[in-house]
């Protein structure tokens, strides 16, 4: 049964570290379309 | 080094990307021996038996969330008085990583609770404050997104952080000023260890690979908004 609460732990918390990622590489994409000339 | 010369969005851009580069990869290597160190080299706890491995990413989440709060408000009180337009960029791409790990201590406490207390939940000190910090992390984002002149957003997301900032000792010291459920510090700088030696390095790794984690992230975030404002 502890199983159960340990990957529930680790899961959720690298799945949600992947999100982030994830959404902070597209938004970097879209910024840098939106924006060719430089910062 | 030249500090001001960095504080400048420019020039602080190719800067914050050469260091979320090194820190990202720094992290990942990090985590991965984190892993293994919690899972493969620390001992079974001898009351808790296996459930206790939750704590190799619920007590650095725990850290985390209170250390970025500090950081994020130190960068806030700064664009407010130097009126430095990468200091509340800096605050405002902490906030989201924050909310995250705090999210991840109350979420992984809760399933180490379960187990451990027979309870997912209860309105102790410790978790109260912490559930506090999550609501003021979402505060300083729905404030800042609120306000449509980004200066004006800026002070006003500051102030919130700078008032909030008390919250940390209170999450700190909760467990000694308080009767509460939840254990005392698992780690202290003035006591030896009172855990296994690769319990505590499990923990330790694992700290730092989310340190390098939250400031790869927030680097990149900061380069979005950069762009974004230019």
């Amino acid at each position: 049964m502890s199983d159960v609460y340990i990957w529930g732990s680790y899961a959720v918390t690298f799945a949600l570290l992947a999100a982030e990622i994830a959404l902070l590489v597209r938004r970097s994409r879209r910024a840098e379309e939106g924006n060719r000339g430089g910062p | 080094m030249k500090w001001f010369w960095y504080a400048s969005p420019q020039t602080f851009y190719p800067l914050a990307g050469t260091i979320a580069r090194g820190c990202g990869f720094a992290a990942a290597l990090l985590a991965a021996a984190g892993l293994y160190i919690g899972f493969f080299v620390a001992p079974t706890d001898a009351q808790q038996g296996e459930v206790y491995r939750i704590i190799f990413i619920h007590v650095p989440a725990a850290w985390m969330s209170m250390f970025i709060y500090v950081v994020m408000a130190f960068w806030a009180a700064l664009g407010l008085a130097l009126n430095t337009r990468l200091s509340a960029m800096m605050a405002a791409a902490l906030a989201p990583t924050g909310a995250l790990f705090t999210f991840i201590a109350l979420w992984t406490g809760s399933l180490w609770g379960k187990p451990t207390w027979g309870t997912y939940w209860v309105w102790d000190a410790r978790l109260t404050s912490e559930l506090i910090l999550l609501f003021l992390y979402f505060g300083f984002i729905a404030l800042r997104a609120a306000i449509e002149d980004p200066r004006r957003a800026d002070r006003a997301a500051a102030l919130l952080a700078i008032v909030g900032v008390v919250n940390v000792p209170i999450i700190y010291y909760s467990v000694q000023w308080w009767n509460t459920l939840h254990q005392g510090a698992s780690v202290s700088l003035t006591r030896a260890p009172s855990m296994a030696k690769a319990m505590l390095a499990g923990m330790i790794v694992m700290a730092l690979a989310f340190w390098l984690y939250s400031i790869a992230v927030s680097l990149v975030r900061v380069r979005c908004m950069i762009r974004e404002s230019a």
